[in-house]
This record gives structure tokens, sequence and C-alpha cells, in this order.
């Protein structure tokens, strides 16, 4: 007897570790299956926000990068900055200085993640737009689901954008029909097996072009911190028309902007106080950062300081532009900068970190004073628009928040839209594209001479790890 | 230590006392190999402690009633049961027990006799474990004594982890670690804690404890364990007390330690580091102020170029910052980042018992102090192992173990896509500026000593309280429970049943002090992350044993579960105001997590085995395993293997006793590493401002499922008694659908996705050889040898396309080649005339040759994975004294050197790095040199430096990984200390190499990627044992 009642209990006791008899269901506690991932509005905000956060994130949130790497937080706005000459490194930290020197190869990280992030943020728009007619709208929630869904259009245009500007010759100095002259297109979602092809440098800002139209339809003119709203969209239209020398669209948009539209310039005296703070007056799309969602040591706060990796300081040249005019109140913005005897120069101030953090700054996408400059540019260019005024009209009304004492002009030229867009842009994000789009050359502090968008390193390498994917992938010549 | 000493002999007094018995019966032990008398055998009356030992002519006396039995047992020969009967002289001949085939193993869910085993198993004992080797952790102590078995580590400093693998590489993905499974319960291994801090749960046992090893390798042994099996199995047994008299055991050691291979990571002189960087600046100056490094360039070879460039680099445009003045120092920052280690091991046990109870007990102290400033090991641990017959049909058994280890050190680069930090002691010593001093004037450390951002390492070292500390700190606790109960329901028929429970604390706390290199943009940083696992485990086994006449067959039947939990818990602090005061709550909060995670395991297993008059053996096994770790399509999975070996026993004349032939063949898998790796997931845990933001990370597979192998052995077992045994082996194992982690076009929105994909092959031979070369009473020699052939070959890939792996692709997958083969362009060396670099251009199509590393194309320069490898261990008594030396060996396999890449760096770094000592007089100065480094160009764009075929290194090496030698004090003296035995000793590990390459550790785990990491050491250990 004394035998079964033991036998019992040891084979009760061993039947009863295994529990119920879903034993063999487990799921993570740090996330959720996709097809629960977004079902409500909140949801698909909360799913937007994923791509706004992997455009500052270090590593895209998936903390898997072999190096760090940030796309608007940092890499992507010193990228333009190096490659253009007015920035300059000052330390030997080679971060995302060797782009001063355009040293990049297919094996490169550079090429591979200036590839990875704005590819993979488009994948989440194209997973976030297979689910999206699935999702339970109430009828008091119609707005800001459309809202949601344009600014996924618009980011996904902006994405495609910045890789064409990256990975493709840029469009005025090329011939936009030739094959493979193009980018791979991420329109939906793809299997796992997808092997992306190039395509013509037409279909690619047409496809661009197609995404902000389809956004403007849907995005709210209302003033959305952190986000794309309908004037940011209709600016990147505008600034993608100017790209194409479609003179009259890019003039058109800006001045719809310029007209009607809540922004305002900054004015001289704000203009030094604007720079550590958020949704300020001509901030048409800002991304958030904080001290807990911030790029770390690769955002652009830390690159252009000496106490920082001192990447991105004034470059000799960038420095004279700057402070060529005394009552210019940007080239107040330049300061001389020791904080580790290795890294000393002259540094922009436009990101100083809010709070005392260096990491901490919203990098602007776009701003008015950009809108008034695409429409000067488009002017010069003979762009017409209805409602449009002169491009001296509008270099005058940003010069007479920017200089001292400022006596207006008659007449500007190319030349001098170009130089006001380079003092006024610095440090954000544009200046080799605006030179070469423009048929000009930069000169490179690091290769001492003129650089040209023909320049086969002016434009990235497709990484090699895309080709091998998909072998039909063509390369960039040079590469 | 006096009071113990007495309170032992006191309980080997009581012995004699306890007297008052029957009879007195007499006898006399001689040794069957020399008939010579065997003193010191203990001879005991069976289940109890009642008992003597012979004396110095082999004699005995001892009162005995009848129906009880002697107990003949001496260390080294067989033990002798005997019966006593009316008679009242028992002389008694004892056998060697050598390597016998009636060795009795622990194998999968049970015991078996070696002689009937059919399947491929090697156990190894504590005498050859701990007893020759010294090391805080077991799977080191493994190396060169188990044929098929290769053991390497990524790092030098105490507590890090170890990597075995049991007959080649198993996976290119998931796990190719062994299951590890200890006194019947699976044992978890691993980091558990952040990455970049080498350390492993295995760490946490004290191999004191362990009485054996048994290695698992082909299916028939270890299929019963499934889809955890296909890496092989490590079943460790801990100690157990014999009734008898209780014996203690006091075991102390004492040792140094310093870099294994004396030439690894010296640096160039201060002297040559200023030549070298002045070359560095005219090489600058020609490559970006006037061409003229390339015959294409404008001012290739114009003297006048060539004198302005001079003029440049004596201008030192960037203000001396690498002391281009002359140097204040030649200092050799190798010597001031290491120094000599220590290690210290106290050792206590105590075992015995009754007749119904026995008892082991054990308590532990293990010290060690790296040879990287600051970086240490600790671990003190208890055992308690009770074995209780509470009935004749009941047993039952507890185990439990409870440590505590803590583990400090700098981070390290064990994961290889961490690249350089600059805070690891191996940068650390090549971003030191040779030409600075280590202390200034006054004697307060140099300030200035680093190149970039750099501190030197007296100030920025670790655990030194200071500012600039940058410490990593691993504290575990482990405990773990084992009990066991055994059931006798019928003469042929036992249940047994096993639960255990092993938990796992796991606190991981890194410190980055306000003005540490890492630390300075926090001002401050402290991470705290708890790693908390429970794994419970339990299994009910039928057994069923009869013989009839010549038929013996056994089946078993089975049921098991196991769960495995664990919980993380996260906080950081940063802003900190003192550098003094390292806790979180000192600092400003930064972010806390929390994560739990489960896996679960149900299985169903059956044993079967056969044997025929002990001629014929058959065996089968079959296994069901259901996982949560996989896609509901493919959550079960069934294992099995089939066995057989036919014995043929000869006839002394040609001096074979024994010839067994077996082979067996069977299936077993390997499960996902990741717990969910088969749904499509969102992760939450993100934000965006002031909101959440949700993202995918993964996209889903239901197909997902295990990876399969197919196992063939055969193999052939020679005995001859008392003079040697040896095994052939061949073993053939082929692994279907791969856990490939295939890169998937980052268009897709991910980066890789979990795929059943692709096929393996592992084979070889593996010959293993014990040999008595001379036994004589006063004299012993015995040779154990063994060799293992590996052949690791990837048979299909995903649509049969190279696969390129690892940073910067530069491990190639290809069907046909070898796994982990070394993808990279060919260096061709330097071009006398213009100390430009070399390379095939298309080294696998023509000689073309090209200055730019960047146009070159990869070929295939090696491969990690070693053609073969093995260990000879020679081992002789005489007297007292005790020498055995083990020589481990390995061939035909090539490691990356990282390291190496960073200290040949062509120019490229100066102002960051110093340079190997090998560059010394080694580069290119001017027309005519033949040298292997190019001419320097400083910031070169063009990146000669990248990783060529330079960068490839033979990890071909004889090393003499132990040498011990011990002698055991003549009884007469231990008997006036009151002490059974007493032993001095000595130990060496890793005290000898001859390697193909004498500049890097070639010890390196399987993928052949040597870390920028501390190498392992070389160490010389003092220790005494007593028994009393």
């Amino acid at each position: 007897m004394q035998k079964n009642i033991f036998y019992s209990i040891i084979l009760g006791l061993a039947l009863a570790v295994t529990g119920c008899e879903d034993f063999l269901e487990e799921s993570p506690s740090g996330s959720l299956p996709s097809e629960e991932a977004i079902t409500s509005v909140t949801d698909l905000n909360n799913a937007v926000n994923g791509i706004y956060t992997g455009m500052i994130d270090f590593d895209l949130g998936l903390g898997d990068f072999t190096e760090p790497f940030s796309y608007y937080g940092g890499d992507f706005i010193a990228y333009a900055g190096l490659k253009g000459g007015d920035l300059n490194y000052t330390s030997s930290n080679n971060q995302i200085s060797p782009m001063a020197r355009f040293e990049h190869s297919a094996e490169s990280n550079f090429a591979e993640q200036f590839w990875q992030m704005p590819y993979t943020l488009a994948g989440r728009v194209n997973d976030i737009l297979s689910v999206i007619d699935d999702i339970e709208v109430n009828s008091d929630e119609t707005e800001r689901f459309n809202d949601l869904k344009g600014q996924l259009y618009a980011l996904r245009a902006l994405l495609h954008f910045d890789v064409a500007r990256m990975f493709a010759k840029l469009p005025s100095i090329t011939d936009v029909n030739e094959p493979n002259t193009g980018i791979p297109l991420s329109k939906e979602k793809f299997p796992v097996d997808y092997e992306p092809v190039r395509t013509t440098l037409k279909e690619t800002y047409d496809f661009i072009k197609s995404d902000l139209n389809t956004s403007l339809e849907l995005l709210s003119q209302e003033q959305n911190l952190g986000r794309i709203n309908y004037w940011a969209a209709l600016g990147l239209l505008a600034r993608v028309h100017l790209y194409l020398e479609e003179n009259n669209e890019a003039l058109a948009a800006a001045q719809e902007i310029i007209s009607i539209s809540p922004y305002s310039l900054y004015t001289m005296e704000e203009y030094l106080t604007v720079w550590d703070k958020e949704g300020t007056s001509e901030s048409m799309f800002e991304i958030l950062t904080n001290s807990s969602y911030n790029s770390q040591r690769n955002s652009i706060g830390y690159y252009t300081h000496s106490e920082g990796y001192g990447e991105a300081a004034m470059s000799e040249q960038g420095y004279h532009v700057m402070t060529e005019n005394p009552d210019d109140v940007r080239g107040q913005l330049i300061e001389w900068e020791d904080a580790e005897a290795d890294m000393v120069g002259f540094y922009i101030q436009k990101y100083p970190g809010r709070d005392g953090d260096l990491y901490v700054n919203n990098p602007k996408v776009i701003r008015l004073s950009e809108v008034y400059l695409i429409a000067a540019e488009a002017k010069v260019k003979g762009g017409t628009a209805s409602g449009s005024q002169s491009a001296a009209d509008y270099i005058n009304q940003l010069r007479q928040h920017r200089i001292a004492g400022y006596s207006n002009v008659a007449s500007v030229t190319l030349d001098d839209v170009l130089t006001e867009r380079r003092k006024e842009l610095v440090a954000e994000g544009h200046r080799n594209w605006d030179a070469w789009r423009n048929g000009r050359s930069i000169f490179s502090p690091r290769l001492n001479r003129e650089i040209d968008g023909h320049f086969e390193r002016a434009i990235l390498p497709i990484p090699k790890r895309e080709r091998d994917i998909s072998p039909a992938l063509a390369q960039n010549p040079g590469y | 230590m006096k009071k113990l000493l007495f309170t032992g002999l006191a309980l080997c007094m009581g012995i004699f006392n306890l007297f008052a018995q029957t009879k007195q019966i007499t006898g006399n032990v001689t040794s069957a190999e020399d008939k010579q008398p065997i003193p010191g055998v203990s001879v005991i009356i069976s289940g109890t402690s009642n008992g003597t030992i012979t004396d110095t002519d082999g004699n005995f006396t001892l009162r005995v009633s009848e129906k009880e039995k002697l107990l003949f047992s001496f260390v080294g020969l067989k033990t002798v049961e005997i019966p006593v009967t009316s008679s009242t002289i028992y002389n008694v001949v004892m056998e060697q027990e050598v390597i016998g085939m009636d060795e009795v193993m622990v194998v999968a869910y049970g015991t078996s006799k070696r002689s009937s085993f059919t399947g491929s198993a090697q156990k190894v004992g504590s005498d050859e474990l701990v007893g020759r080797s010294t090391s805080e952790s077991i799977d080191k102590m493994l190396s060169g004594k188990v044929s098929g078995v290769r053991v390497s580590s990524t790092t030098g400093s105490p507590g890090a982890s170890g990597e075995i693998q049991i007959r080649g590489v198993g996976s290119i993905n998931a796990s190719t670690t062994p299951l590890y499974v200890i006194d019947g319960i699976p044992l978890e291994t691993g980091t558990y804690g952040y990455t970049g801090f080498s350390t492993d749960l295995l760490s946490t046992l004290n191999p004191e404890d362990v009485e054996s090893m048994t290695i698992l390798k082909d299916a028939a042994a270890s299929s019963l364990y499934g889809s955890r099996a296909a890496n092989g199995v490590v079943l460790i047994t801990t100690k157990k007390g014999q009734s008898g008299a209780t014996k203690f055991n006091f075991k102390a050691t004492y040792g140094t330690s310093e870099t294994a291979m004396d030439k690894v990571y010296q640096h160039m002189s201060a002297d040559q580091y200023l030549e070298y960087v002045n070359d560095a600046l005219i090489g600058t100056y020609l490559y970006y102020y006037e061409p003229g490094l390339y015959p294409e360039d404008p001012g290739y070879q114009d003297p006048e170029v060539l004198e302005r460039a001079r003029q440049y680099a004596q201008e030192d445009p960037d203000g001396g910052k690498w002391g281009m003045a002359t140097p204040a120092s030649d200092t050799d920052w190798r010597d001031v980042v290491y120094k000599q280690g220590e290690t210290s091991d106290f050792q206590f046990s105590a075992s015995g018992g009754g007749d119904k109870t026995t008892f082991y007990t054990g308590v532990g102290y293990n010290k060690i102090d790296g040879i990287v400033i600051g970086s240490n090991f600790e671990r003190y641990s208890g055992r308690v192992n009770l074995n209780h017959k509470a009935t004749d049909w009941l047993d039952i058994a507890v185990k439990q173990m409870l440590s505590h280890t803590s583990q400090n050190g700098s981070s390290d680069q064990s994961d290889q896509e961490q690249g350089i930090n600059y805070s690891s002691p191996l940068s650390m010593i090549f971003a030191m500026n040779p030409t600075q001093p280590v202390y200034n004037p006054d004697g307060t450390p140099n300030q200035d000593a680093g190149m970039g951002k750099v501190k030197n390492p007296l100030i920025s070292r670790i655990g030194m309280g200071e500012a600039t500390d940058e410490t990593y700190e691993v504290e575990r606790y482990r405990s773990l429970t084992n009990a066991n109960v055994n059931m006798q329901v019928l003469p042929a028929f036992t249940i047994r049943s096993n639960f255990g429970l092993d938990y796992n604390d796991s606190k991981t706390r890194i410190w980055w002090a306000p003005e540490s290199v890492d630390g300075d943009v926090y001002n401050g940083l402290a991470d705290h992350l708890t790693y908390t696992t429970i794994v419970k485990n339990a299994s009910v086994i039928g057994d069923f044993n009869k013989t009839f006449n010549n038929h013996t067959l056994q089946i078993l039947g089975g049921y098991e579960v196991e769960s495995l939990n664990y919980r993380t818990l996260q906080a950081s602090s940063s802003n900190y105001s003192t550098y003094k005061l390292p806790e979180l709550s000192n600092g400003q909060p930064l972010g806390t997590g929390s994560e739990t995670a489960a896996s679960n395991l149900m299985s169903f297993i059956g044993n079967m085995n056969y044997n025929f008059n002990d001629k014929l053996y058959l065996s089968g096994s079959i296994r069901s395993d259901g996982s949560s770790r996989l896609g509901a399509n493919n959550r079960w999975g069934n294992f099995w293997s089939g066995s057989a070996a036919w014995r043929l026993t000869m006839d002394n004349s040609n001096g074979l006793d024994d010839i067994k032939i077996r082979a067996s063949y069977g299936t077993n898998g390997t499960l996902p590493i990741d717990y969910y790796a088969h749904p499509g997931l969102y992760t939450f845990s993100s934000g965006y401002g002031s909101e959440s933001a949700i993202y995918p990370i993964q996209p889903d597979n239901p197909n997902l499922s295990w990876e399969k192998s197919d196992n063939f052995n055969v193999g052939i077992d020679f005995n001859a008694t008392g003079k040697l045994s040896a095994t052939v082996e061949y073993y053939h194992k082929k692994t279907r659908d791969l856990l490939m982690l295939v890169p998937l076009s980052y268009l897709t929105g991910f980066q890789e996705s979990w795929q059943n994909l692709g096929e393996l092959t592992n084979k070889g031979f593996e010959f293993e050889l014990h040999s008595n070369n001379i036994i004589t009473k006063n004299f012993k020699w015995t040779t154990d040898f063994n060799i293992t052939t590996i052949s690791s070959i990837i048979d299909k890939l995903p649509d049969g396309k190279d696969i390129l792996k690892g940073d910067g692709g530069m491990f190639l997958l290809r069907e046909g080649e070898s796994i982990n083969t070394i993808y990279l362009p060919t260096y061709a060396g330097v071009d006398p005339d213009n100390g430009l670099p070399l390379f095939y251009l298309d080294p696998e199509n023509s000689d073309e040759l090209t200055n730019f590393r960047g146009l070159a194309k990869p070929e295939i320069q090696g491969k990690s994975v070693p053609d073969l490898m093995g260990g000879l261990t020679n081992t002789f008594r005489w007297g007292g004294l005790e020498l055995s030396v083990l020589f481990t060996y390995q061939m035909g396999g090539s490691l990356f050197d990282y390291p190496g890449y960073f200290f040949h760096h062509d120019g490229l770094r100066i102002g960051s790095f110093n340079l190997a000592k090998d560059v010394e007089n080694n580069w290119w100065r001017q027309p005519g040199d033949i040298v292997d480094n190019p001419r320097p160009v400083g910031w070169n764009a063009d990146r000669p430096d990248r990783w060529s075929s330079r960068h490839v290194l033979s990890t071909d090496h004889l090393r003499l990984k132990d040498i011990y030698l011990g002698y055991t004090l003549p009884k007469s003296v231990s008997d006036k200390l009151h002490m059974s035995s007493l032993k001095v000793f000595v130990n060496g590990n890793n005290i000898w190499t001859l390697a193909k390459e004498d500049t890097i550790e070639p010890e390196v785990t399987l993928n052949g990627y040597r870390t920028v990491d501390t190498p392992i050491t070389k160490n010389y250990l003092f220790g005494v044992n007593v028994e009393f």
C-alpha cells in the first residue's frame, strides 16, 4: 500500500510540472505578432511614430548595427555638409568624416547603412499600408486616420528622395530615361525573397511626386510638431520640383506656402535663440529627439562640437562665407571651440543641445526659409506661377530677417540665390546637392580640388551586400 | 585544521574499537601484473564502515561474521568483492583497472558498461580533470583529453566563456555548443548578461565537485536527448560518498600567470614609431597635396615633390600631437597594461556514510587575478550530495549546489561585430603614445600619454576608484537542486524519477565614471542588469531489465518536461556629481526595462537494449520532442537511433583479449537559439517624443523547424587487458534544414530572417590509444594519445548561391567548401620600386597585380576548421612521484587576425594607434627595400590595410597544455602527521608553444575570428593535497 501511495505522488508531481495544455505556446513580453499590433487608429499613430523614431535612432531601433549610424539624427545631415565642403573634420574619429574625403566603397558601412536606413523605414511604411484598410476607424477618427495615412505616403516619398540623392545622379545633370539611372522603388510589402532592381531616374522621381501628391490629399493643414503636415509635404514637393527644374510647379507650391501657411520667418532678434527650441515659427517639419530617444554619439550635435566627435566643424571656406558680412546674424552662429585639444576649430551652433544635452537637437527637415529660397531659385530660372513675386522680393524678405541695416536689392542672379541658400541652410544637409544640381562644383578641402556632380564618388556605390542578394541590381559607374 | 585532523583521526580509531564480531580472518593481496604484494589496499565489510588496510607485505587481519562480504579496493585496481565463507584465509589477486571495457559509464538516462555500449562515448574521470589541470571552469580542462572534442576561448580573462565543439561545427547560424547535463538534469550555459563582457554560467560550477564527465558523440549515445543533441552531449556526474570511514580532503593551490605567447601584441618602439609617422606624413602629402604616390601621378618619383613632402612632414602640420619632437621616453605600454596574474584555490571536502546513507560535501574558493589590471574572478561554492536507501525498494538522492561568483574586468570584444573599443585593454596598449613616459617627473601618471581620447591606463584602468574608471562586473548566484527517486517496483522493473531546479541570478553592473572615455558624454553612466533564469525539469522513466539464459533485455520508456523562464530587470543612471559613488541613486535616472521569456519542451522517450551472451548487442532509441520555440506547423519532431555491436573475444595468444565492432545510425536536432523566431513581430519598446512607437522587427515563418542531423558512426574497440586499449572510429554527420539567418534585401524592411535552408556534413576519423608502456611495482609509464580529423563541408545553400557572412562579408559560405572559409583579396607584398602595396586583381583567373585593395577580388584564403587535432598525455609514476605531460596540437586551420589589422594600419591610424613590433624596420622607405609593409600614408583613402590575406594566419601549433608533477609523501611520513595521504604538486598550463605564427594566440574559437581581446595565459601553479 505504501508503495502505491508513493508511486502516485511521484507520478503526480511529474505531471504537475507540465501545467496546462498550452504548455508549448509562448509569446514574447516585448512584442506582439503583426496581426495584433495595428488594429486601431491609436496603433496606427504609434506605428507611424515607429518610422519617425527610426529616422533619429542610431541603429533604427534594431540594435544590430555593426557600427551605429543615424539617418536624420546626424549622419545624413553631416554627409551633405562634408561632401559639400563647407564642413570639415578636426578629429581622427573616422565616424562620418571619411565623407569629406569621398571615401566609401561598396563594402563600406557608409554605403550599406545609408541604403539600409531609408529602405528599412520604407519597408515599415509598406508593412503598415498592407494592413491599414483592416483598421477599425470610428466616424470621429476619419480625419486623423487620413492624416496618418497621408504622413505615410509623404514619408515614403522623402525616403526615396534621399536614397535617390545619395545613390543616383541628380536628375538635372543626367539623362533621366537611361535604364538603371534611378533607384529601386519600395512600392509595396515585399516577400522575404524579394530581389530589387533599379528603375530609371524618371520613374524614381515620378514615384516620389506621386506619393507626395497622394499625401497632399490626405494630410491635415494643422501644425503638428514632429510630424509631416500638408505644408511640409508641399514644401518637400516644391524641393523635388526644383531638383527636376520643374520651376513653375516648384514656384507655385512655394508661393502657396508663403501666402497661406501659418509659418513665419525667424526675426533678427530671435535668430540666434531658436536653435535649442522645439516647434519654432519657421519649422515645418522637424524630427523629435529627447534624452531617451536620440542618436547618441551619431547625433548631429555630437558631430558639430569639439566636445563631441568634432567631425563637422566649419571648413575654412565655410567659415569665410558665413562670416564675410559682419552684419549678417548667421555669421554669429559660428563659434571657436577648444574643449578637446585635438579638435579645436570653428563650429556652427545650430545644434547646441537642448537642456545642455548634445544628443538632443530636433533636426529640421524643412523650414520656411528654404521655401523662400526655392521660390527665388525657381523664379530666377524662369518659373511662373500666379501670385508669385520677383526673385529679388523673396531674397529681400529673407535678408531683412538676417542682415542688420539691410537695403533691398532690385535683382538677384542664380549665384546670389545659391549663396544665400548656402548661408541659410548651412549644416542642414543641402550644400553638395544644391551646387551639383545647378552644374556648379564645390571645393573639397580634403581632396584639395573642385568636385562636381559628375565625379564618380559624388554618389555612393550600391552596397555589395544588396547586390549579392540581387545580382541584377546595377552598380554605379566607377565602383 | 588541527582540530579537524584530530577529529578525522579519532574517527579512524573508532573503526577498530567498534569490533565485536564473530571470527578473525587473515589474508594477502597481490597484484595480477607482477605477483607482488600490494600494501595499502582498503579491505572493508560491504555496507559498513568497518575495515582495515593491508600492510607493507600485503597482509591484513579482520574480524567478520558470515554472510558478510569483503570489499577490496585500491586506486587504479579493479575492486574485488568476496563473500565471507567458513574459511579464515582470503588471498586476493587484484587486476589493473585500465581503461577497461567493464568501466561503468553514465549515459543518457542511465548507466552502461563500456563493454556493452553500442554508441560512441568517452568518460573522463576527475583524476584526468582536476587531477592534472587547473582552471576555474571544467570545460577548459577537457582540452586534448577526448578525441573529437575541441576547446577554445575568445579571451584569456578569468571567468570568460570557453567554447566546446564535438565533432566539428554542427550549424552555421544556430548553436554549435553541446548540451550539458548534470546528474541527469540539463544545465543552462551561456552568457546571460550584456555582451561585450565574456562570461559563462559554466564557471559557477566547482570542478572539484565533479566525479566524471561523459562525452556522448554519436546518435546511439545522444539521440535520447533529441532536439538538443545534434552538437553532442556532455554528461557531468558529481561526487558521491562511499560508505565507510569519513574521508576528508583539503587542497590548496597557488599560481601565477602571464600571456601564453611571449611575442603576442608587442608594439613598435618610440624611435621607430616616430620614423614611421614621419614617413606616413610624407605619404599624406604625396596622396593629398601633390599627388606623387602612384605611377600615374604627376609628381611620381619627382625629387622636388618628394623634398616638399619631407618638408611638410618636418613641419608637422598637426602641431606635434604625436610627439614628433625627440621622444621623451620609450615606453612599453604592454608591460603597463599586462601584469602577472595570480590564482589561488582552496578546496575542502568530506565524504562517507553508513549502511543506508552516504554523503559527499565540498566547499571551494577560487580566485584569479587576470593579467589585465583590475580583471578578476572569484567563486565560493558549496555542495551536498546525499544518497539514502529508504527501504529495499526505494532509493532517494538529493544533490544541492550553491555558488556565488563575481567577475570584474573591462569591456572585451567577444562579440566580433563590436569593432575595436578604445577602452578595451588591448586597444589601450596600442592607443598609448610610445614616446611618452608612464609617469610625470613628480611621480603622478602622465595625463598626456594617450593618443586621441584614450587615457593613460594607469588612470583609466579599471577598478581603481578613479574618475576615469570603466568597470564591468558580473555577480552570479546559482542554486542547482536535483532530487532523484528510484523505486524497485518488481525485481525486473524500476521507476526512476528526477526533479531538477536550476536557479541562476546574474547581475551585471557597468560603470563608466564621468571622465572615462565612454562615460564622458553621460557625465557618468551606471547600468545594472539582473538576469534571472529558472529551469524546471521533471522526468519519469520506467526501466525493465531482465536476463533469460543468454539474453538480456532492457526496455526503457519515459516522459520528460522542461520549462525555462527568464526575467530581466535593467536600470541605468547618468549625470553623476561624483565618481566616488557609482550606485544608481547617486545619478539621474536614465532608463529602465524588464523582459520575461519562456521556452518549454515536452518529450516522450523510449529505449531498448538487447545483449546476447555478451557477444551481440543491439540498441534502439526514440524521442519525440515538442518545443514552444517552433512554428505551429512544425512543433513536434521525432528522433531515433539504431545501433549494434559484435564482440569477438579472442584468446590471449596474439595479445588481444577483446575486439568489438560497432555501428550506429540515427537522427537528432538543434532548436533555434531565439525563443520566438517564428512569429512576425512588432516591438513596443520604443518611443517618439512623449508617445509610444511600434515597428516590425521580424518577418514571420510558421514553418520554422529544427535542424535535423543524420549521424552515422562505425568503430572498432581493441583491448589487451592491462596493456593497451585502442579505438578507431569514423563519423559522418549530415545536417539538414540548417537554421540560416538569411540576409534579406533591405527593401523588405528587414535585415534577415530565420529559414530552414542548407545542408552541412561533418565527418572524420577518431583514434584513441591508451597504453600501459611499463608497469612494475615501483614504476609506471602510461600513454594516452588521440587524434581527430575534421571536415565540415557545406553541401547545400539556398538557391546554391554563395553567402558572405561576418564583418564586411569576410567569411564565405559556398557549396563544397568548409564552413567558416575566409574569403579575402590576396596581398602580394610590396613593390620594391615604389613601396606600394600589391594585390592580385583577380586571383582566381589571372596573375595581374594592382595597387588598389579596393579593386582586388577576393579568393579563398583558408578555413578556420583545422584538418586534425588531438592530444598526447604521458604519465609516469615512480614511487610517490607522478609526472603527467599533456601536449595538444592542431593543424590545417587559419584565423583572421582582427587585432593585427588595427596594428598594421599602413599609416591610416597614425595619431590613433601604434603599430605591431613586426613592422619595425619592415616598412618601405626607399627604392629597393624588400619588406612586408607598404610605405605608410596617413589617412590613406585607398585603404591597403583593409582585410586581405595579410590578416589570415595559420593556427598550426603544438602546445604543452599541461604539465603536472606531484609527489605523495611516504606513508610513514603522512602517518606521523595523522594523514592518510599528503601530496604536493606543481602544475603548468600552456607553458610552451610551438606555433607557425608566434605573434598571435593560435587557440581561437571555431569561427576563426581572433577578437581584440586579452590573450590566454600560461599558468604556473603549486599546490598541496591532504587526505585524512
